[in-house]
Parts: C-alpha cells; sequence; structure tokens
C-alpha cells in the first residue's frame, strides 16, 4: 500500500518508535510519579525524558510547561473552556477543524462571543489585516490553527502573534499538521498554548497528544489524582500535574519520545523540503490530468504538504474508494473542517486529500498519479 | 553519613531539581518524602549528604518550589 494518509495518522511508524513503545510495555509498566519502587521510577524518568525533549523542540522553558494528553483535540479543549467565559471574546479563523470550531460552537451557546478572520489563502499580508481587524479590547482569546488540514495553506503566525502580544490577547496555536514539519518557538512567536498530535509529524503513537503552556494558567476541565499534594481536595497548582489527572500513556509517550528523536535526526527543514518537493511532484502531475480540479496554487513556503483535489465531478469518497483498489490510501470527505471547505466551496462534494511523510518516496508519488490517471480515464463511464 | 532530604511536590520537580543539583556538582537523588502525610501529602524528596539550605536555594532560583528541608 501506497500510504499519503499522513495528514490523519503518519504511517509507518520509525521502527525506533515501535521498539520504544515496546520496551515500556515491557518494562515500564509502572506508575510514573506515584510510587518509590524501581520500575515506577525508570518510567517517571522516561516521561521527563520525553517532556524534556519536547520543551527544547519547541523552544519551553522547561519541561514542567509540556503536558501530555490525550490527543490534540483534548489539549485544544483544555485551553478553550480553561480560559473563557460568558462575555469573554475569542478569535479564530476560516478554515479550522472541528477540534476547534465544536468547543467554539458549544462555548457561543454559554456567551461566548466568538469572531471569525477570513483566511486569504496566497496572500498573508490580507489574512494578517484580517487578524488585527476582528481583535478588539474585549478579544481573550485568538485560537487558530497553524496550517489548514486541508488545503495546507499555512497562516502567518509569526505575525498573528507579534499582534496578539501587541494587543495583550492570549494566542493559542492548533499545530496538529505543523509540529515535526515546520520549526515551532513559543517564545519567539508569541504562543502562549501549543496544541500537538504528536502521532502526525512527531511519528509517536495514535492516542497522544501535548499541550505546551507557555502563559496563564487556564482552569482545569479535568481533575483528580497527581500523586502530589493529596492531602488537598483542590487540583494543584503545579505544572504539569494540574493537568495530568490519572494515569498517563507511559508507552505512548516513549513513543513520542523517540518520535522527537527520528525527527531531529532526520531535522525539520529536511523533512518539510523533501515533503513539499513531493507535493510539489503530485501537484503538477494532477495538474496535468483532464477533468482533476485543485483548489490552490502550487504549493509554496505558504503552504505545508497537503493537497486536496477533485476528479471531475465524482464524489470524493468514492474517488478515494477508487484509489484505494489501487493500493493507495488517501482520505477523502469533509476531514471534519466544513469551514475550510465551505471557504474552498468543496462543501457539497469534499476532496480527496494526500499528504506525504518522511518515508514517502517520488515512486509512491508516480504510482498515486498513474491511479488517478486511470481512474479519471477509465472509470468515466461510470462517474460521467 | 548525614542524609538530608529537600521535599518537592512532584515528581517532574524531583526529577528536574537533582538533575540540576547534579549539574552542580551535588551528589543528589530521589526518593518518596516519607513520615507524615497529613501535611502537605504525597510527594518526592531530593537526597543530599551535603549543604541542603544552599541546594535548596538553587532549586527555588530555578522555580522549583522547595515544600520542606528535613535534616538528620
Amino acid at each position: 500500500m501506497i500510504y499519503l494518509d499522513n495528514a490523519a495518522t503518519t504511517s509507518p511508524k520509525p521502527h525506533a518508535v515501535a521498539n520504544a513503545c515496546a520496551e515500556a510495555i515491557k518494562h515500564l509498566c509502572a506508575n510514573p510519579g506515584r510510587s518509590a519502587h524501581a520500575t515506577s521510577q525508570k518510567a517517571a524518568e522516561a516521561i521527563y525524558s520525553a517532556r524534556s525533549k519536547a520543551a527544547e523542540l519547541f523552544g519551553a522553558e522547561s519541561p514542567e510547561q509540556v503536558i501530555f494528553t490525550q490527543n490534540c483535540t483534548q489539549s485544544l479543549n483544555m485551553v478553550m473552556k480553561g480560559l473563557l467565559h460568558p462575555g469573554d471574546r475569542v478569535v479564530t479563523s476560516s478554515m479550522e477543524h472541528n477540534a476547534v470550531m465544536r468547543p467554539l460552537t458549544r462555548l457561543r451557546e454559554q456567551g461566548v462571543n466568538v469572531d471569525t478572520a477570513e483566511i486569504t489563502v496566497g496572500d498573508p499580508d490580507a489574512t494578517v489585516r484580517a487578524f488585527e481587524a476582528a481583535i478588539n479590547p474585549g478579544t481573550r482569546l485568538v485560537i487558530v490553527t497553524h496550517a489548514s488540514n486541508v488545503c495546507g495553506v499555512r497562516l502567518p503566525i509569526e505575525r498573528i502573534g507579534e499582534i496578539c502580544f501587541k494587543h495583550g490577547v492570549l494566542l493559542a496555536v492548533d499545530c496538529a499538521q505543523t509540529a515535526g514539519v515546520l520549526p515551532i518557538n513559543v517564545k519567539d512567536m508569541h504562543i502562549n498554548y501549543l496544541c500537538i498530535a504528536p502521532h502526525k509529524g512527531l511519528y509517536a503513537p495514535m492516542g497522544t497528544g501535548m499541550l505546551i503552556i507557555n502563559g496563564e494558567l487556564p482552569q482545569t476541565i479535568i481533575e483528580g489524582g497527581t500523586g502530589t499534594a493529596s492531602i488537598n481536595m483542590h487540583q494543584p497548582d503545579d505544572m504539569p500535574e494540574r493537568y495530568e489527572s490519572g494515569t498517563v500513556n507511559v508507552p505512548g509517550i516513549c513513543g513520542i519520545s523517540a518520535g522527537i528523536d527520528f525527527v531531529r535526526s532526520k531535522g525539520i527543514n529536511h523533512i518539510y523540503s523533501h515533503e513539499m518537493a513531493l507535493i510539489g511532484r503530485a501537484y503538477d502531475g494532477l495538474a496535468n490530468i483532464r477533468k482533476v480540479r485543485l483548489y490552490t496554487k502550487k504549493p509554496d513556503e505558504n503552504f505545508v504538504p497537503v493537497l486536496s483535489f477533485n476528479i471531475g465531478s465524482v464524489n470524493s469518497v468514492e474517488a478515494a474508494d477508487a484509489l484505494a483498489k489501487y493500493g493507495i490510501a488517501t482520505r477523502a470527505g469533509l476531514h471534519c473542517a466544513p469551514t475550510a471547505h465551505k471557504r474552498l466551496g468543496t462543501l457539497s462534494q469534499g476532496t480527496v486529500r494526500i499528504c506525504p511523510s518522511a518515508f514517502t518516496s517520488a515512486y509512491d508519488i508516480d504510482r498515486f498519479l498513474s491511479a488517478v490517471q486511470k481512474i479519471s480515464v477509465g472509470a468515466e463511464d461510470i462517474f460521467y | 553519613m548525614v542524609k538530608n532530604s529537600i521535599m518537592v511536590g512532584s515528581i517532574t520537580h524531583a526529577i528536574r531539581g537533582r538533575d540540576i543539583l547534579r549539574s552542580k556538582g551535588y551528589k543528589a537523588f530521589i526518593e518518596k518524602t516519607k513520615g507524615r502525610l497529613d501535611g502537605a501529602g504525597c510527594g518526592y524528596s531530593i537526597t543530599l549528604s551535603s549543604d541542603p539550605q544552599a541546594a535548596a536555594e538553587l532549586l527555588r532560583s530555578n522555580g522549583i518550589k522547595v515544600l520542606g528541608i528535613d535534616t538528620q
């Protein structure tokens, strides 16, 4: 199988990640931060090591700022629901994932005011102006994706961060599509909350997430045992335990640790260049196939390696099914991001999405293009 | 041998504190905090044989909350 569904989760995972998870299952089955025995202590050291690596990778001042969660969606929920109260204003973009939009919809029903800044694909200046215009004196938080999971357009987070800093507004960034693909530094970019999907660009196992807190502490949305201050019935303030009630995912976190090692050994800039070259090759090939519809210009430095397309007016799910018969794994539909599809005009058809990884080759892209070509021509009678 | 304990709130602070102290030449180790639990509750301590006051000050200056010092 040629796997081009890496925007959902990367596959395959590096051997080192699989080995780290397996080793944790074999040798680290104990509750870190709870007990005094050697296995608990070893597990705690492994977790701390992962925390330290993540802090270094994303420019956090200390490992305590790194919170391990179940996924990026949980991290985003922790930020929004922990910070926003009725009467607050929040600004978001026109191309967010439902991991942002659904919590915001619920918060809106509870009295939070949600303002939207329009993303102009291919014009970062216009996008920045939209954010500047959307922020007003009542704005408490800007929560925005670093890059669209539908079309790959990249938001100028550095510039949005400067605007937020200038206005004293908190900034939360959903970097589900960018961690491990683009350099991110929470301090330099004025990011207060970085929500991470390690199972994507960091090649960690599914069911892992991270939140880096670089500013005001949100209220907790989950309370419970932390192994600390147990006499106190109130949730402790100390990071990171404040946000990690219950037993953490030790094998998964060991996988994050190995995934970060993998990404650092390859180099983030190298991974980005490799994947962008492949997405450019895919774009050029698709642009030469009659009936293929593309929705952006050829991806350049204002994009991440995520690309959407359609074959004529064929339903995107049918097109992806046809690709699957050629052994090509893609993702079709609305990608949990209807607002982005509305913006692109693809709400009824959806799109077929591809995304390479560090393991994808030019040969894989050529096989994919060959399959699209065959489907486009050979299935004409069925589709048209 | 003298064993001094610096109590901290969590395993995360204990590991970071131990590493800070070791980087400054202390022979520091981690253990679960012993003794009465009706004060702060569960926690961890960094043990060392040398001056705990100076070590505790070093930890505080690095943002680690010191809950207590036990000198034996």
